[in-house]
């Protein structure tokens, strides 16, 4: 995968994770309409559906941007008026793309509020309210576990031959709740290294020393 | 106000309040001027950063120090006492596990290899390391003269060049130039992670074998020791990194590999340090998530794990960890290398 793949890649992560900034952004939705256009678009579907997976909804992902543009290419005269300035393609692709989403949440929220009880919930600071009320699954509050298949690329050999490559690793849809856990104790355990380590070669001048009052359960460490 | 002034039954005479106006000017004059500084006499932030490790070792002090990241606030006590040779800090957490952490500096050398705070007052003492300033990867301004904790405290905010981590805000005792407040802020300035010190005292009977009575409780929690290794057992743990089979491609400018460890299951990790933040890159051959990833952020702290393969077929989990924000940690993440295949699935 090429730098600027990853890039784009995590442009489109934070996006939908909603911590793109205005001027990335910007410069996302001018990728939008690039030669990239439909591997991005099918990349943000995913993102969407692996999300929706996560919460054990069902979903149906109904990409209505293509019929929104040509809607929108049929009007010409309004849509020279309110787009000119954006652009001929940016314009056109903001609105396909933020319909889709609205669309989507819909869905989504519709489907919530109905019968279906998502497996598990996983929280989100000031994203996502938790539904799930077993204390011993929750995951610790701004971590969650993710089952896209964003993976690392692994350079072996010299410098000078190294091929950049991505790997995909399989997607599991569902997780049991040893994994679950495992995961989580997984995530609790790098944090309280990080911290541990940090007290002993980090200047102590430079507060915050970490605690395990610290880690988000406050567990001891081991 | 005038009307109930001239209208004050028990008025004192003139001279009785020119004496008292004379009185509180004299007596107020040398106190302000001892504990409010002039604005001219602030000095340059990158002189206030460098005096921070000096300052934390030479005075002894207690207080309580009260934690803010990314959830309800933890009360944390500390002491620092000073030794015959060298000196003994005390953590411990006053809400949740009752749990502690004891730093012992055998003596002044011990931590302060790798750290470019540090290292602003040894700049030629690590040879081996990127010595980068801190000023070259941080704008450092003053915010003048505060208070924190009833002490008089100089602000100094350090703002990221690069956006690749977080802005930083200190607030330095003027009398004894230890850290008093630091603060995490986001690119937008948004409050992400606090420790403060909300009550401090300078110790004069530090050396003391027996603790106070107030140290009873304390001293009855368990107490996790981290020893402060010397410079030269440092160096040789960052040496032996060398011989890791992971490399990373890429990490911000300023940040210096700190530390390396690799304990008995193979659990490796890396640690930088920029001085004013850390971050660690775990790989893990031996422990296979069955989720693909897991990423956020709490407060400061950003958390990033992720499968890889190599070319061999060996799947690691690799994770950085670390008070950047999340799109560094993926960047830092994305710049993981496995330099050998052979010994790879070590």
């Amino acid at each position: 995968m090429s730098d600027y793949q990853q890039r784009i890649n995590q442009s489109l992560s934070a996006l939908a994770d909603g911590e793109l900034s205005e001027l990335e952004l910007q410069r996302l939705l001018r990728e939008l309409d690039g030669p990239e256009r439909e591997s991005l678009r099918g990349r943000w579907r995913g993102y969407h559906q692996q999300r929706a997976l996560l919460r054990g909804e069902r979903i149906e992902f109904t990409d209505i941007s293509a019929a929104v543009s040509a809607a929108i290419d049929a009007e010409p005269a309004l849509r020279k008026s309110r787009w000119s300035s954006f652009g001929s393609g940016l314009g056109r692709v903001a609105v396909a793309a933020s319909v889709a989403v609205f669309a989507l949440v819909g869905v989504q929220q519709m489907q919530g509020s109905g019968d279906h009880q998502p497996a598990l919930e996983f929280a989100q600071e000031s994203l996502e309210v938790e539904h799930y009320s077993g204390p011993a699954l929750q995951f610790p509050a701004g971590f969650r576990p993710e089952l896209n298949a964003q993976t690392v690329s692994a350079q072996a050999g010299s410098p000078a031959n190294r091929a950049s490559r991505s790997v995909a690793v399989p997607v599991s849809a569902a997780m049991s709740e040893a994994e679950y856990l495992h995961s989580r104790n997984y995530l609790l355990t790098l944090l309280q290294r990080h911290q541990l380590q940090s007290a002993s070669i980090a200047n102590p001048a430079l507060l915050p020393v970490m605690l395990p009052a610290t880690l988000p359960d406050g567990r001891q460490p081991q | 106000m005038t009307q109930l002034l001239t209208t004050t039954p028990h008025r004192r005479p003139a001279w009785c309040r020119a004496a008292l106006w004379l009185l509180g000017c004299a007596l107020a004059v040398p106190v302000a001027a001892e504990q409010a500084p002039q604005p001219a006499e602030l000095p340059e932030p990158l002189a206030l950063l460098a005096g921070l490790t000096d300052a934390s070792r030479q005075h002894a002090y207690r207080g309580t120090i009260v934690m803010v990241q990314g959830g309800a606030p933890v009360s944390i006590a500390v002491e620092h006492r000073l030794l015959e040779k060298g000196s003994e800090l005390h953590y411990m957490a006053l809400d949740g596990v009752p749990y502690g952490i004891q730093l012992q500096y055998a003596d002044r050398d011990c931590q302060l290899f790798g750290d470019p705070i540090a290292r602003l007052t040894q700049p030629a003492a690590s040879g081996a390391l990127a010595a980068q300033s801190l000023d070259e990867y941080y704008r450092l301004e003053s915010l003048g003269l505060q208070r924190v904790a009833d002490r008089f405290v100089y602000a100094v905010i350090a703002l990221p060049e690069d956006g690749k981590r977080h802005a930083r805000r200190l607030f330095i005792d003027v009398k004894t130039g230890i850290l008093l407040r630091s603060e995490y802020l986001s690119t937008q300035g948004q409050l992400l992670a606090s420790s403060q010190f909300i009550a401090f005292s300078e110790q004069a009977d530090s050396g003391r074998a027996a603790p106070a009575d107030d140290d009873q409780q304390i001293a009855a929690q368990p107490l996790a020791v981290q020893r402060c290794e010397s410079a030269a057992d440092q160096l040789e743990r960052v040496a032996a990194a060398e011989a890791s089979a992971w490399r990373l491609g890429w990490w911000p400018a300023g940040f210096a590999l700190s530390d390396y460890r690799r304990d008995a299951a193979g659990l490796e990790s890396f640690m930088f340090s920029d001085g004013l933040a850390q971050f660690t890159l775990f790989v893990d051959t031996a422990n296979h998530l069955p989720v693909d990833s897991i990423g956020g952020s709490r407060g400061a702290t950003s958390a990033v794990i992720r499968h890889l393969r190599s070319d061999a077929g060996a799947v690691a989990t690799v994770s950085v960890v670390g008070e950047v924000p999340r799109s560094t940690a993926e960047q830092i993440l994305a710049a993981v290398q496995l330099v050998a295949t052979t010994g790879a699935a070590r």
